[in-house]
């Protein structure tokens, strides 16, 4: 077995009375595409959150390429989401004054300069070479969520987290942004965690795991 | 024990150059407590060896030494900025140990001649009082160092600019140590003889061809405020090159890393090195404003009483007697005013060491008649804040008061009234537009 | 010689032989009442110190040399399309990547972000925007030549032009000064226009004016102020002769008195123009009248007014005020330093406001790349100010090494 990119040890993570992920124990190797699934309130985001160094666990040990996170300040956890991780979500989160490869550039000021070529060709390999100049506002919902892409690789993560990226898309789109996942993650042999709702969705994934209430429930290899 | 108050600020300002030294030069902490606190006990127990007027010509002279090679290094460090990339400077040819020991016996002898009071004798316990705070701070500061952040690594010109701005501060704690003002002079001086040259090598017609109007602009160049602003120039201007400098180095090339996000990763790394370097200007710039403003408006108290209103008789003649209110003879400077048809032409009498009076005009014949205070041993011009050592009070040249003639009478000092009243008209007709002449 | 020619050339020179002249300021600032002068004379004493000086306008000339030489050899390099030999250090970047490239692909890309391309099968040249030539090169070279040269060899005598007598130039010859015209202008700098009109031998004229200088006899004329000389005949007690003559002496503008001396007696006469001063300019107009005191040692004989043709007698004293002559002290002035340093001048503000906003709006940019054994090398070098890095050329690079130019 490769080595593990994300390794958890009882990692928990409560709101209060709730608690949304009872101790969890997670093992996802080196360029693995790894399915979530569960019904809603299951713990999904929460667990890609604290992947992500969105936010901290409550107890529990948490290594993301080979950081601990618990040992990490602010500082550190905000250079480690520059740095190591590329988030999508459902809902695109793009700048809705600001240009498609406007918007890409954001997230290269973010992690260290500006560089508005290497931004264009992100958004060419998305396929979106000729929408570089339209804001989102101006784009489908399937462009926006390749923007998103675009943006989330663009610092070269090694670990993609993507939190219903197609929840939005109907099938043709949802089609074109996993063939262009896919197709990045042979490239660029990121890593991918990727939360859906939909099995067939799931199913490009080599592993999918279930949550329910916050309990890893049940995992499965797809394909095989 | 007031005499430590002086020294309250020149000894912060040693503190500073010791944090500075501390994280800009390679040498361990114990090595640079005890060399550089050597080197300040020396230099402030000095005054003790040393006559303390040669102490504050040899310190006003290394410490301008060394602000020369600033600018000039400052200035190559502009020219050489085009050149090979670089990020962080490497120590340049000025830094190492012996610039740091250098400026702690400066720093040293600046506290110690502000300590000796002016003219008259160092007292030892106040040295050694300095001397012991002095050693603490260059202790404590060289240890207190590693507490800094870790971006504050001043180096190479950077790191002597902030070294000297400190000096600068400790020598403008004190007029007698003063550069700015001197320097003021100095730049007056120069920009007056440079357009003069310029229009005699250019051949650029004269008065009698051009425009009053044009003139008049030209003649701003001669006013006093250009001295001032020229000398913040030059205060400042090795600190923007060296800023500039900073800014200008090329960053070394990241063509060769075939990833984007490293690659922009490399390059804003560079970028938030070459910004750290630019503190120490930054902090130079801010304690030279501070040296400045110590040197306009210093914290001494001078001696200056009201105008005395003297008449004359019917021959035109004032008569000061020597004994009575105010007693002329008591070495301290007396003003009078002296009335007469609209003009109001101010003048004192001073009683020299030597028993011999001093009668000048309370103006000079550059400076806007703002008149003179006095300090312990020498005047000072409020306009143009220069010194004039007492011993040369009754002089005429340069900034000195203007002299007057005048003779000893039974129990008096004379003075011809028409001939005071011309003299003052004169001085001030010269120096109160501002503009000067130019031939 | 290598190593002498790149001290010669480095950019820290110029701060270095500044800082010579700057300490010796500074030294003479200390001790004499004149530093500048001081320093000045010098410099021109001293021919090490000019020789130093003379470092100044070499190190410009060859800093301009080796850019213009650097710049010609990457044009000849970009119109050749890269091919052939490219001379090391010319461009800012070089780096070989391990795979061939597309050109034609690079070629079309490059072209859409506005390069001019030019190149064959296995090479490429690309560039885009206006080369920086270094103007401001040129302007220290004048400038410093012509302080250099104005330092060593500027001449100067002082040669009042009178009207009506010739201007005596040592050197043998000498024009008639005919006229002396002056007239009020309102220019923007300038108050009045002078006009000196020479006449010499041969019956060639020139008109001297105020600026720029005119040039006679090899000498720019420098008129520096303006005289009337007033044309007297006197006689006294005790004179021989009676005595007629121009008197050159500074009572123009109005207001000031000066002493006309008869040589060989105890007389002295004061004169002045007399008030109330005339609505024009009297050295426009040439009316005045004359203040006048004769002094017998520091005994006043006579005083009063002499209108112009006029006498004022008495005590066995005459004078006649028959007329007037006016002139200009002038300086003739050899100085091959005057054109160089205007022409820098001149360069400088060229560089300003040309050559710098050229750079900062049309920026420099160049590119190479050349397929070799299986290998792109690619050089590259860019004028631009500020925060674009070369972006473009290292995404280029980051292609060509994928074998991803097809997008
Ligand atoms: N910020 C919060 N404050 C309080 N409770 C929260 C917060 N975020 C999540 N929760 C609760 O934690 C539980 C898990 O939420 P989470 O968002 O992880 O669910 P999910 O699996 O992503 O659901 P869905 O599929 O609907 O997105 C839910 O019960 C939710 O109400
Ligand atoms: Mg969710």
């Amino acid at each position: 077995m490769a080595e593990c990119i994300i390794e958890t040890r009882g990692v928990t993570r409560s709101y209060g009375e709730i608690c949304a992920l009872k101790p969890l124990d997670l093992q996802v190797r080196d360029g693995e595409w790894l399915a979530v699934m569960g019904h809603s309130g299951s713990g999904k985001s929460t667990l890609l959150n604290l992947l992500g160094g969105l936010d901290r666990p409550d107890g529990g040990s948490l290594v993301v390429g080979g950081v601990d996170l618990a040992t990490l300040g602010e500082d550190g956890l905000a250079r480690f989401r520059r740095e190591r991780v590329g988030i999508i979500f459902q809902q695109h989160h793009l700048i809705p004054h600001l240009s498609a490869v406007e918007n890409v550039m954001m997230a290269q000021y973010f992690h260290s300069v500006p560089d508005e070529a290497e931004a264009k060709v992100a958004l060419q390999r998305v396929g979106l070479g000729h929408r570089l100049r339209n804001r989102p506002g101006e784009l489908s919902g399937g462009e926006q969520q390749r923007v998103c892409i675009a943006r989330a690789i663009i610092n070269s993560p090694r670990i993609l987290l993507a939190d219903e990226p197609t929840g939005n898309l109907d099938h043709a789109s949802t089609v074109v942004v996993l063939e262009l996942l896919s197709e990045l993650r042979a490239e660029e042999r990121f890593t991918i965690v990727m939360v859906t709702h939909n099995q067939e969705v799931a199913s490009r994934g080599e592993r999918t795991i279930f949550l329910d209430d916050g309990i890893l429930v049940r995992e499965e290899l797809s394909g095989r | 024990m007031i005499a430590i108050l002086k020294v309250i600020t020149p000894l912060l300002c040693w503190g500073g150059m010791m944090l500075s030294l501390a994280r800009g030069i390679g040498s361990g902490p114990t090595l640079l407590a005890g060399g550089c606190g050597a080197l300040f006990l020396t230099g402030s127990l000095l005054p003790l060896l040393v006559p303390s007027p040669l102490l504050v010509v040899a310190f006003k002279g290394v410490t301008a030494a060394a602000f020369a090679i600033l600018w000039l290094a400052s200035i190559g460090g502009i020219h050489g900025a085009g050149g090979e990339a670089r990020v962080g400077h490497a120590a340049g040819p000025l830094a190492g140990r012996g610039g740091a020991f250098l400026a702690s016996l400066l720093a040293g002898a600046g506290v110690g001649c502000i300590l000796v009071p002016a003219g008259g004798v160092a007292q030892p316990m106040a040295l050694m009082a300095a001397a012991v705070a002095g050693v603490s701070l260059a202790v404590a500061g060289a240890f207190a160092g590693r507490f800094l952040p870790r971006w504050f690594a001043p180096s190479g010109t950077g790191l002597w600019a902030l070294i000297l701005a400190l000096l600068l501060c400790i020598a403008s704690s004190s007029p007698r140590l003063d550069l700015f003002s001197p320097l003021t002079m100095r730049v007056m001086k120069f920009i007056h003889d440079f357009v003069h040259q310029f229009f005699e090598s250019m051949l650029l017609p004269d008065h009698p061809f051009i425009r009053p109007r044009v003139w008049e602009y030209i003649g701003i160049l001669f006013s006093s405020g250009v001295g001032f602003w020229g000398g913040v120039v030059l205060f400042f201007a090795p600190v923007g090159f060296i800023a500039t400098a900073i800014r200008l180095t090329p960053l070394p090339s990241v063509a060769h890393i075939r990833r984007g996000a490293e690659r922009r990763l490399l390059m804003a790394s560079y970028i938030r090195q070459r910004r750290h370097q630019q503190a120490a200007p930054i902090l130079a710039a801010a304690v030279l404003s501070l040296a400045i403003y110590q040197s306009r408006f210093p914290s001494v108290d001078y001696w200056d009483p009201a105008p005395v209103k003297v008449t004359a008789d019917a021959a035109g003649k004032i008569l000061i007697p020597e004994k009575g209110e105010p007693e002329i003879g008591d070495g301290r400077m007396h003003k009078f005013v002296y009335s007469h048809g609209g003009t109001e032409a101010r003048f004192f009498v001073l009683a020299k060491e030597d028993g011999e009076y001093a009668v000048t005009l309370d103006a000079c014949s550059i400076c806007k008649p703002e008149g003179y205070g006095q300090g312990e041993s020498a005047l000072i011009c409020y306009y143009c804040k220069t010194l004039i050592p007492l011993d040369t009070v009754g002089k005429p040249g340069g900034c000195n008061p203007v002299p007057l003639p005048f003779r000893r009478e039974k129990g008096g000092v004379a003075i011809d009234a028409p001939l005071l009243l011309r003299s003052w008209d004169e001085t001030v007709q010269a120096t109160a537009g501002g503009g000067g002449e130019r031939r | 010689m290598k190593r002498a020619v790149s001290l010669l050339i480095s950019p820290r020179l110029p701060a270095a032989v500044l800082a010579v002249f700057f300490l010796i300021y500074c030294v003479a600032a200390f001790g004499a009442e004149e530093p500048l002068l001081v320093l000045m004379k010098l410099t021109r004493e001293n021919l090490p110190l000019l020789l130093v000086l003379a470092l100044l306008p070499l190190n410009a000339a060859l800093r301009l040399l080796s850019g213009l030489r650097s710049m010609g050899s990457r044009l000849r390099v970009m119109r050749g399309g890269g091919r052939g030999e490219i001379p090391g250090g010319i461009f800012a970047e070089e780096v070989t990547i391990g795979a061939g490239a597309d050109l034609g692909l690079v070629k079309e890309r490059l072209a859409g972000e506005g390069f001019a391309v030019r190149g064959d099968a296995s090479s490429l040249a690309a560039w885009r925007g206006v080369p920086f030539i270094p103007l401001h090169r040129l302007g220290a070279l004048l400038i410093f030549s012509g302080i250099l040269l104005s330092l060593a060899w500027r001449q100067s005598i002082k040669l009042p032009a009178i009207e009506g007598e010739p201007l005596a130039w040592p050197a043998g010859g000498g024009a008639l000064v005919e006229k002396i015209g002056l007239q009020e202008s309102d220019g923007a700098i300038l108050s009045r226009t002078l006009a000196i009109h020479l006449r010499d031998a041969g019956g060639g004229r020139t008109v001297c004016g105020i600026y720029p200088p005119a040039r006679y006899a090899g000498a720019y004329v420098y008129p520096r102020y303006l005289g009337i000389a007033p044309f007297l005949r006197f006689k006294a007690p005790g004179m021989e002769r009676e005595m007629e003559s121009y008197f050159l002496i500074s009572i123009y503008p109005p207001g000031k008195e000066d002493f006309a001396v008869i040589p060989g007696t105890p007389y002295r006469i004061g004169l002045s123009i007399a008030p109330p001063l005339p609505e024009e300019d009297p050295f426009i107009s040439g009316r005045m009248e004359l203040a006048v005191r004769i002094l017998k040692g520091d005994e006043l004989l006579q005083a009063g007014t002499v209108p112009l043709g006029g006498r004022l007698a008495g005590k066995g004293s005459e004078l006649s005020f028959l007329g007037l002559r006016r002139y200009v002290a002038t300086d003739l002035v050899m100085d091959h330093g005057f054109l160089p340093v205007w022409g820098g001048v001149a360069c400088y503000l060229l560089a300003v406001f040309i050559c710098l906003p050229l750079r900062i709006f049309l920026p420099r940019v160049e590119m190479i790349l050349v397929l070799r054994d299986g290998m792109t090398h690619t050089a590259f070098r860019s004028e631009e100010f500020g925060t674009k890095r070369g972006g473009l050329y290292h995404e280029l690079l980051d292609s060509i090494e994928k074998g991803r130019s097809d997008h």
